[in-house]
């Protein structure tokens, strides 16, 4: 058992919504009562009782409710106690700031109510893996993605996949076992599998985004320089000032920047320096700008509103795989455009020097990021899941190939690949359960 | 008689046999012990060998020199591929064979056999010295010295058989039980459990109706198991020896449905006086039609006993009901309006012991020279009692011979598997073979079971130098053939579906003559080299991320925060070395392994303990 208390708000800061400052930790019901003096020095445990919270001069901030949970049955494995607050995110920091105040408390860090959990054996292991994640996440929205994994969203995800894929798997083991018993269970195998392919693409997709979350999106501003792209680059980076730790590229061709939209860490990018169209550009400019694109998650392409389509597809060329989006800048600029070049084929109207488009901008870039919804969402928190989700579409797909192919015995071969790598997700033992399943489904006789 | 060998067998079934042969043959003075001489290698339930995974075995056991192939072959009256079209690795062999054929071909090779005595003598208790086997004493009081003992005793320890309400002690209808044994295990301090297997009526073959069944002829030309029989057929002998038989499928109806959920509180499986506990693939008849209740019917195979025999076994109709329910019942199912019953249906309870006090040479760990195998380790079906028997006579005469024990790999043997979740695992019903449980699967086919494991045959002494020779040189031409075809760009060709390895040859100017069990393993190996090599990455990457990392020796279950009273007896029960066998556990929750392994990280991770490899 950890020797200090930690504290910190467990809800998000943000005003109405009832806030929740939780201690955890030998201290946390002597200090919790400094600011709640009315609850008993031995509350019952899970008893919530109403509350006065107040200041060191013992003014009354705020009414609420006092929690107490005694060690070990509580979510850390610790005594905890919860304070739930009416006001808003000022006083919630008052309420911290006051118990911060006593030297046997001190912050927690991310996660760490969670790691205590762990390290208490309070907690599956899907949901302590998230740990680590939460850990290192360095945005709002990767610690709500932490926070989906802790409670369960990702068992529940991967549980809504395994359960039919595991009735699939069982019919094609049991035709393959139990000829005679089970003879007719395959018929459609093949579009089953089909449709669970799809369901695990989709929630690779979503993993994919994940990652996004946790680690930042690296978005990349490129494009002839007269484009309005410098102007553009300080537009989205200034807007964001006060959020943002600006900090100087490494080269002196590419600056980088970090900002947080809705939540989400970004770093953007501006390669400064390509002065010319690609091919007539200095070497050393084109090589840290490819560079740049390649490691990057979304390009925007930056033209004047006069460039021709010939010249976006060439720069549209440089990106590689990285998909682009493109941008016509300098929209206060007035020009006649040629007549064939559609609104779609000039990419989005934005002006760095009005402010115009910028916030369609944003948000084009967000969707394009992180697709539509919430990466809230989004459960998948540490890169072995992604990875053994990654093995299971895999797996899926060469068997949708093979059942239209190859024999049922590989088709249901790669079921159980697919099965062996959600399992390591959901710690589902696949031999164990396939067996149960055979059973369930199968009257089979001697 | 003499009073001193070198290995003593006890009790003559599948597993007996397999392993009172292969020590007489690997040159050990070998006494094999039953309680009738003219029942050994008798099939005591269905009259066939093979079947999905099944078949899979006896391939393997005559790869290694073992004997089921060879008498089932010539025993075969009806001769089947399964999974013909579904996939070389799941595709089997299955055999019905006359069953008094099949017990005279073993029963004729054990003997005759040089260094076996065969002895008729009930054995009441094993001799143990200083955690190391010394013998065994007879019922008679008789002192029997050996170095190596193996217990082959099947389903006759402290058997209670059970025809509806009434009760009966005895291993099979007509045999005894083995009482003594059983005080004399749990004195040297193993464990016993109980499980329960039954039988269906025998019908008389006359009294059915067999224009009113569908009729199921065999294949022709008849496929065998063992190489023995190809090489005769090859140098123009006949096969099958036996004249053909004919089988018959029917089905179950509603009114005999009825009449079993009317007569449930006669089954002694539902009136709670079976205590072991039955496997759930082979299930009662009453036992169906309560759990798939909304079945219309189950199928019925009529199986003749032999070209002559006038008794036929009705596979998918075990029963342990009365007497009469059984008669009743019986006369519900077309063709079988007019049957008569020549031998009523029961079920049997025994004694078994838990596999995980086995090592992996199925040596027991508690005393040294000791071995158990087949259904005494709790498993089903003569082919998973055979293999053991071969497995653990091999490595007992090695043990005896003082040379390396004979440890196969999952990715070798479907027989390696099984051992390897028997002793590992164990058992929580009785354990029979299916090619699902084994990762190595598209590997491990009947077509290549001599590619695999014969030189290991050969190495122990049961398989002829030239036997080994006409593998290798398969394996070569295989090999040649597959580097052929690559070299080329054919195999790319080959790999697609629509391609197959004769019409490659029929388009070519000029193709190798290849024998065509040859050419089958070459057109296997390059059409399914991507799926065994994903296969293979999935297998190594689950052995590295969880056989990798040790469960330190000493661990204590016991203090893991928060595991079930129940888990820890489980995980203390089967002492896992390795998380990767923890998790092969059966019957344990995720929540119980992700304890586990957080008690792990934990005590990694703190102060003062070493760190674990």
């Amino acid at each position: 058992m950890s020797a200090t208390t930690i504290a910190a708000l467990a809800t998000a800061p943000a005003a109405g919504a009832v806030g929740i400052l939780r201690l955890s930790g030998p201290a946390a019901l002597e200090v919790g009562r400094t600011l709640a003096p009315g609850v008993p020095a031995e509350p019952t445990p899970r008893h919530a009782y109403l509350a006065a919270f107040v200041d060191a001069a013992g003014h009354v901030l705020d009414e609420g409710l006092f929690l107490y949970f005694r060690a070990p049955h509580s979510f850390t494995g610790e005594d905890v106690v919860e304070l739930q607050a009416h006001g808003g995110p000022r006083l919630l920091q008052l309420l911290l700031g006051r118990v911060l105040e006593d030297e046997r408390v001190r912050p927690a860090r991310p996660g760490e109510f969670t790691r205590r959990a762990f390290l208490h054996g309070r907690m599956d292991l899907t949901r302590a893996e998230a740990v680590a994640d939460l850990v290192a996440a360095d945005s709002a929205a990767a610690v709500r993605a932490a926070a989906a994994g802790l409670s369960g969203a990702l068992s529940a995800r991967i549980r809504s996949l395994e359960e039919p894929l595991r009735a699939v798997h069982a019919d094609l083991e049991g035709v393959l076992n139990f000829p005679e018993e089970a003879e007719g269970a395959d018929e459609d195998a093949g579009a089953r599998v089909a449709a669970l392919r799809a369901q695990a693409q989709a929630l690779l997709a979503e993993a994919g985004r994940g990652r996004l979350v946790r680690r930042g999106a690296r978005v990349v501003l490129y494009g002839p320089v007269n484009a309005g792209k410098s102007t553009l680059f300080n537009r989205l980076v200034g807007e964001a000032r006060a959020l943002v730790d600006e900090e100087p590229g490494t080269t002196r061709d590419v600056l980088e920047a970090r900002v947080e939209w809705e939540g989400l860490a970004l770093a953007l990018l501006d390669t400064a320096g390509l002065r010319e169209a690609p091919g007539r550009v200095e070497a050393l400019g084109i090589t840290r700008t490819r560079e740049a694109l390649s490691a990057a998650d979304l390009a925007l392409l930056v033209l004047p509103p006069e460039a021709r389509a010939s010249e976006a597809q060439a720069w549209t060329r440089e990106a590689g795989d990285t998909p682009v989006l493109r941008v016509a800048g300098k929209c206060d600029v007035e020009v006649i455009s040629a007549p064939s070049s559609s609104q779609e084929e000039r990419g989005l109207r934005v002006s760095g020097l009005t402010g115009e488009g910028v916030e369609a901008l944003r948000t084009a870039v967000l969707a394009r990021l992180w697709g539509e919804g919430t990466p809230s969402a989004v459960a998948l928190v540490s890169e072995r899941h992604a990875d053994a989700l990654r093995r299971a579409c895999e797996a899926l797909t060469r068997a949708e190939q093979a059942s239209g192919l190859s024999t049922l015995e590989v088709v249901s071969g790669e079921v159980g690949l697919a099965l062996e790598a959600l399992g390591e997700v959901s710690g589902t033992c696949v031999s164990e359960a396939l067996l149960d399943a055979l059973f369930q489904r199968f009257c089979i006789g001697k | 008689m003499k009073q001193r060998f070198d290995v003593i067998v006890v009790g003559l079934g599948h597993a007996g046999c397999e392993a009172a042969l292969a020590c007489a043959r690997m040159g050990l003075d070998t006494l094999g012990l039953t309680l009738r001489r003219d029942r050994a290698a008798v099939m005591s339930c269905n009259p066939a060998v093979g079947g999905t995974a099944k078949g899979h075995l006896v391939r393997e056991l005559d790869a290694l020199g073992g004997e089921m192939g060879l008498a089932a072959d010539r025993a075969g009256t009806h001769f089947k591929t399964l999974n013909a079209s579904k996939g070389p690795a799941v595709q089997a062999t299955r055999v019905l064979c006359d069953r008094d054929a099949y017990a005279r071909a073993v029963q004729s090779v054990l003997f005759s056999q040089p260094n076996l005595t065969v002895h008729e003598a009930e054995v009441s208790s094993l001799v143990a010295e200083g955690g190391q086997v010394a013998g065994v004493v007879l019922g008679d009081g008789t002192c029997l010295q050996a170095r190596a003992v193996l217990l082959t005793t099947g389903t006759f320890l402290q058997a209670l058989m059970h025809v509806g309400e009434k009760k009966e002690v005895g291993g099979r209808l007509g045999d005894e039980a083995a009482r003594g044994l059983s005080h004399s295990l749990r004195a040297l301090g193993f464990s016993l459990g109980r499980f329960k297997t039954g039988t269906p009526a025998r019908l008389q073959r006359d009294t059915i109706d067999w224009d009113a069944v569908e009729p199921q002829p065999g294949e022709r030309p008849a496929r065998g198991f063992s190489w023995r029989t190809r090489q005769a057929v090859a140098a123009g002998q006949p096969f099958p020896l036996q004249p053909p038989v004919t089988c018959g499928i029917t089905y179950t109806t509603q009114e005999t449905h009825r009449l079993l959920r009317d007569n449930l509180h006669r089954s002694p499986l539902f009136q709670g006086d079976i205590v072991g506990r039955g496997p759930r693939y082979c299930p009662s008849l009453e036992d169906k039609v309560v759990r798939f209740s909304a079945r219309e019917r189950h199928q019925v195979f009529l199986e003749p006993e032999g070209p002559e025999s006038p008794l036929v076994y009705p596979a998918g109709l075990s029963t342990s009901m009365p007497a009469d329910v059984q008669l009743e019942f019986l006369r519900t199912i077309p063709g079988l309006e007019r049957v008569e019953v020549v031998r009523f249906g029961y079920a049997v309870e025994y004694d078994y012991a838990p596999p995980t006090q086995l090592s992996a040479t199925l040596e027991t760990k508690a005393v040294r020279g000791l071995y158990f195998a087949g259904q005494l380790n709790g498993t089903s079906g003569y082919e998973e009692a055979a293999f053991q028997g071969l497995y653990a006579g091999i490595n007992a005469a090695l043990r005896v011979k003082g040379e390396p024990a004979l440890l196969l790999g999952r990715d070798e043997a479907h027989g390696a598997v099984l051992v390897d979740e028997l002793v590992t695992r164990g058992v929580d019903e009785p354990f029979r073979m299916f090619t699902s449980r084994s990762e190595h699967r598209l590997k491990l086919r009947e077509g290549n079971a001599e590619l695999r494991l014969a030189r290991h045959g050969h190495r122990v002494g049961l398989l002829p130098r030239e036997a080994l020779e006409r593998v290798e040189e398969r394996g070569r031409r295989v090999a040649e053939e597959v580097a052929r075809l690559k070299r080329s760009g054919l195999a790319a060709r080959l790999k697609r579906p629509e391609v197959s390895y004769a019409a490659l040859a029929a388009e070519a100017r000029a193709w190798p003559e290849l024998p065509p069990e040859v050419a089958e393993e070459v057109e296997v190996e390059v059409k399914y080299e991507g799926y065994i090599a994903q296969a293979e990455r999935a297998a190594a990457r689950e052995a590295e991320a969880w056989d990798g990392w040790v469960i330190p020796a000493g661990f204590r279950f016991s203090e893991v925060r928060g595991l079930s009273a129940e888990a820890v007896e489980k995980f203390t029960a089967h002492q896992p070395g390795t998380v990767g066998q923890a998790r092969r556990i059966p019957g344990l929750t995720p929540a119980a392994l992700s304890l586990l392994l957080v008690a792990l990280k934990k005590e990694r991770a703190g102060p003062g303990c070493r760190s674990s490899p």
